[in-house]
């Protein structure tokens, strides 16, 4: 059971270990001497109750040695604790970007992801930071959190032992969809990875090596990969569904009742009115999903990548006439 | 309420005799018994409220992606089970009820010190409830932050916020209000001979719950304020957008949400050093040890707050020495647990329904506190915080702990308060229906929690499945054990045998009065001359024997 994934986690395990088995006995210590009191002093079996008031050298024992057990489990909490907490020099530095309701990584050469990729045997640190509300940047299989917060970064460090693919989830209550931001950690070979990381390997090839399929091999996308990867489909479905945003069908060339500043306006849905939306999407809100607003998608994606999601919204969610 | 089916013909506290129609007697009664009763059916609706969204919640946990609700009633539902029964039952529980009702005649008053101020204090209470749950029923939705309102999202979010931070503002008042109360209460209205170190220990923890209400909730009243001119005026106070700072925020929320676990907890403990020596028919061990180690826990508990934010990005020191003063509260709560166990040894114990909880509690509370030592170690709490382990820790301190204690109380003094009996077997059977549902639901969330499935997840990876169907399996039991136990009580109440003034043979001043007690609690003002839980000569209590009376058969 205990975790293999790097030092740091198993000594995190080993702590754990160390406190739930003085706890065990501590537990069972005080429930069998209740149950063997109420058994032995039963009053059928103990007319007359002692009526002891206290006793000294008891209450001194009960203080002392509590107080020594947990000493001991804050000096082992706070020891390990630091082990992650002293970051060596050099270790390679990722950008976490976390937002309503996907994560963002960026490599030391500005490569970006949205899955995360990191080298097995070398010393990596995060540096998290949200571009909205408070999220928190989750490795379960590394034993490790650390919030993400918009105005000042944090910092999470890891040194992954092991080659495998790992869930990354948001530990902190974001929203709407909290419980889908998830994403996939996957720890690669140095040499696998320094070809990736130079974009002599593609993403595919790479994960085909680490023996994982697609990082969304869980939505059939199809051409529509960028929607998934960045989001969209989690407020938007494409198949009518009413989710917590309007559906992509029949989008384009649709007239639309919006929002816009508080007043109900008619619009025909463009190229221009897409792109606005994704840009400053409370500027015009559809009408009926005034509840949970678009989160601003500044810096999610690039102008090319923006291009892209217009023109497959566009082209492929033509209103049928 | 106090319907004319009670055949109690002595003057008793249920009986109107204002001339009012009944339902005004007790609108504008100013009686700490009754106003204690209508703290309790408010509770009782809030908390069947909170349990049945929980229940909902569950049942949503059945499959990984959607079962029952979407994820925006999910989130808004977590939100109200934990508002509603913090804000509405835990905090308030065992002070607003068995506090006021039983508080004043254990010390030997006639009422509180304040009577008109308790009444206003229950109309807060009521209307902030009907605040908080109103935007359920309101155009934009219910409040979706989780009860901890954390900023930006509760600033930025288009669900109605504002009105349900209204309600526990209002809430906290009535908290304020009572404690002031309470304080004032005991610090005046002691009978003659009743010294401090006379005090029944329910009192004392009272006592030290009444002083957190009065210093900790204005913090949150002030907190809430700054939330709610942030969000009509963008401010900017805690929004980074606005220039605010959210690490502020959940700075002044924890100063007083923390210190509130022990204004939930305090009080149980203060009925389990009741229960004890009433069953095991001697004196308390270490009465003064478990009085000032409430005092302790009330002292700490102020210094503990940052172990909430271990995660959140301060600093390593302060990750460090809150670590360590968390350690220290565990100290307390440990001499109380032995102290307690102590009081058995040697005693001549009679083994019913309040002792049976009260062992329950022994088991459940330690657990609750042992894995608080994994909360509060450094290492664990990053891996653990946010999860389903902590979910799984609150629930055994808060529900194991506290609720536990109030079921069990409301057992102990329900001959007091109604004058009748409920079913002794039914209530060991519920009891223990509830003890199973409750393990089998909550201690499998300790192992899906550790193996790394975060709280408020509406959805949730497949291989947390297995564990899932085991809890809501737990959930089904537990529901169950807990109707059984309501069944029995207010049937108890209702229609139960007639029960006798001193069915347990308690020693404290409310088993030397009739039940249901005087309108005036005492015919005679008492006088103390001895400790209190003394059993030597439990007959002869410094009060004149009350004959059974006033009773028709």
């Amino acid at each position: 059971m205990v975790a293999n994934t790097s030092n740091y986690a198993q000594n995190v395990d080993f702590v754990m270990i160390l406190i739930v088995s003085i706890s065990v006995v501590l537990l069972l210590g005080i429930t069998f001497t209740m149950i063997y009191f109420l058994i032995k002093y039963n009053h059928k079996k103990n007319k007359n109750a002692a009526q002891i008031k206290s006793n000294t050298l008891l209450e001194v024992i009960w203080i002392v040695v509590p107080l020594i057990i947990v000493m001991v489990f804050f000096y082992y909490g706070y020891v390990v604790f630091m082990e992650g907490r002293n970051i060596p020099k050099g270790a390679m530095e990722i950008q976490v970007e976390a937002r309503m309701w996907s994560w963002k990584f960026t490599y030391p050469n500005g490569k970006v992801t949205d899955t995360l990729f990191v080298p097995q045997g070398k010393d990596i640190v995060f540096k998290i930071t949200s571009v909205d509300v408070v999220h928190s940047f989750y490795l379960p299989a590394f034993r490790v959190k650390e919030d993400a917060v918009s105005y000042k970064p944090t910092k999470m460090f890891i040194h992954p032992k092991e080659i495998g693919s790992f869930d990354v989830a948001c530990a902190e209550y974001c929203g709407m969809n909290h419980s889908l931001m998830y994403t996939k950690m996957y720890v690669i070979p140095f040499k696998d990875y320094e070809k990736w990381y130079k974009d002599k390997l593609t993403t595919e090839e790479v994960l085909k090596l680490v023996g994982e399929v697609s990082p969304t091999n869980e939505i059939e996308t199809g051409k529509f990969d960028i929607l998934a990867s960045k989001g969209c489909m989690q407020c938007h479905s494409l198949n009518g569904d009413k989710l917590i945003g309007p559906s992509f069908t029949d989008l384009s060339q649709s007239k639309r009742k919006v929002k816009i500043d508080g007043k109900e306006v008619e619009v025909i849905i463009d190229e221009d009115y897409i792109s606005k939306s994704i840009t400053n999407p409370s500027a015009a809100i559809t009408l009926g999903y005034e509840r949970v607003p678009m989160p601003d998608q500044m810096g999610l994606l690039n102008d090319d990548e923006l291009k892209q999601v217009v023109k497959i919204l566009m082209n492929n969610f033509a209103k049928k006439q | 309420m106090g319907k004319s089916e009670f055949t109690f013909s002595h003057d008793n506290y249920l009986n109107n005799n204002t001339g009012k129609s009944n339902l005004m007697s007790w609108l504008t009664t100013t009686d700490h018994k009754r106003i204690g009763l209508m703290y309790l059916y408010g509770m009782i609706f809030f908390f069947g409220l909170a349990m049945l969204i929980g229940v909902v919640m569950k049942l949503e946990m059945l499959t990984p992606g959607k079962t029952l609700i979407d994820a925006q009633t999910y989130n808004a539902f977590f939100t109200l089970h934990g508002m509603i029964m913090i804000f509405l039952f835990i905090i308030p529980g065992i002070p607003a009820v068995l506090g006021n009702f039983i508080m004043p005649i254990q010390i030997g008053a006639k009422d509180v010190i304040f009577p008109r101020l308790n009444l206003m204090s229950w109309y807060f209470y009521i209307f902030g409830g009907i605040f908080a749950i109103a935007s359920l029923f309101l155009s934009g939705g219910p409040i979706d932050t989780g009860w901890t309102f954390y900023v930006p999202y509760s600033i930025r979010t288009n669900t109605n916020v504002i009105l349900p931070l209204l309600g526990a503002f209002i809430i906290g008042f009535s908290g304020i209000l009572t404690g002031i109360n309470f304080v004032t209460t005991i610090h005046r209205l002691r009978a003659k001979g009743m010294t401090f170190f006379r005090l029944p220990l329910f009192v004392w923890a009272i006592y030290a719950t009444a002083w957190i209400q009065i210093i900790a909730t204005p913090v949150v009243g002030i907190t809430i304020v700054l939330v709610i001119v942030e969000r009509l005026f963008s401010i900017g106070i805690f929004d980074p957008a606005l220039g605010g700072d959210p690490l502020l925020f959940q700075h002044l929320f924890w100063i007083y949400s923390h210190p509130a676990v022990y204004i939930m907890i305090l009080p149980a403990m203060g009925i389990v050093s009741e229960i004890i020596p009433t069953f095991a028919k001697r004196t308390i061990f270490g009465y003064k040890m478990i009085a000032y180690s409430s005092l302790a826990i009330a002292f700490i508990g102020y210094f503990v707050w940052a172990h909430h934010m271990f995660n959140s990005g301060i600093s390593d020191l302060s990750r460090m020495i809150f670590s360590l003063i968390t350690f220290l509260v565990a100290i307390p709560s440990g001499i109380k647990v032995f102290n307690w166990v102590a009081t058995l040894y040697k005693g001549s114990i009679v083994f019913k329904t309040p002792l049976f909880y009260v062992a329950m509690f022994i088991f459940l509370f330690s657990i609750g506190g042992l894995t608080g030592m994994i909360t509060s170690s450094l290492a664990t709490d990053v891996h653990i915080s946010d999860t389903y382990f902590l979910v799984a820790h609150f629930h055994y301190t808060m529900f194991g702990g506290v609720a536990i204690i109030m079921i069990a109380g409301l057992h102990y003094w329900l001959p007091k308060m109604y004058g009748r009996m409920y079913n002794e077997k039914l209530a060991m059977w519920s009891g223990a229906i509830i003890f199973v549902g409750f393990n089998l639901m909550y201690f499998t969330m300790f192992i899906l929690g550790y193996q790394g499935m975060p709280r408020r997840f509406w959805s949730y990876l497949p291989q947390y499945q297995t564990l899932h169907i085991v809890s809501v399996v737990g959930m089904v039991i537990f529901v169950m054990g807990m109707i059984v136990m309501a069944y029995n009580l207010i049937r108890g109440a209702r229609k139960g045998p007639i029960a006798p003034a001193n069915p347990w043979g308690g020693v404290t001043l409310e088993w030397r009065i009739p039940s249901p007690p005087p309108t005036l609690n005492f015919d005679k003002d008492p006088v103390v001359t001895r400790e209190v839980y003394d059993f030597t000569n439990p007959d002869d209590y410094g009060l004149p024997k009350i004959e059974e009376r006033g009773i028709n058969e």
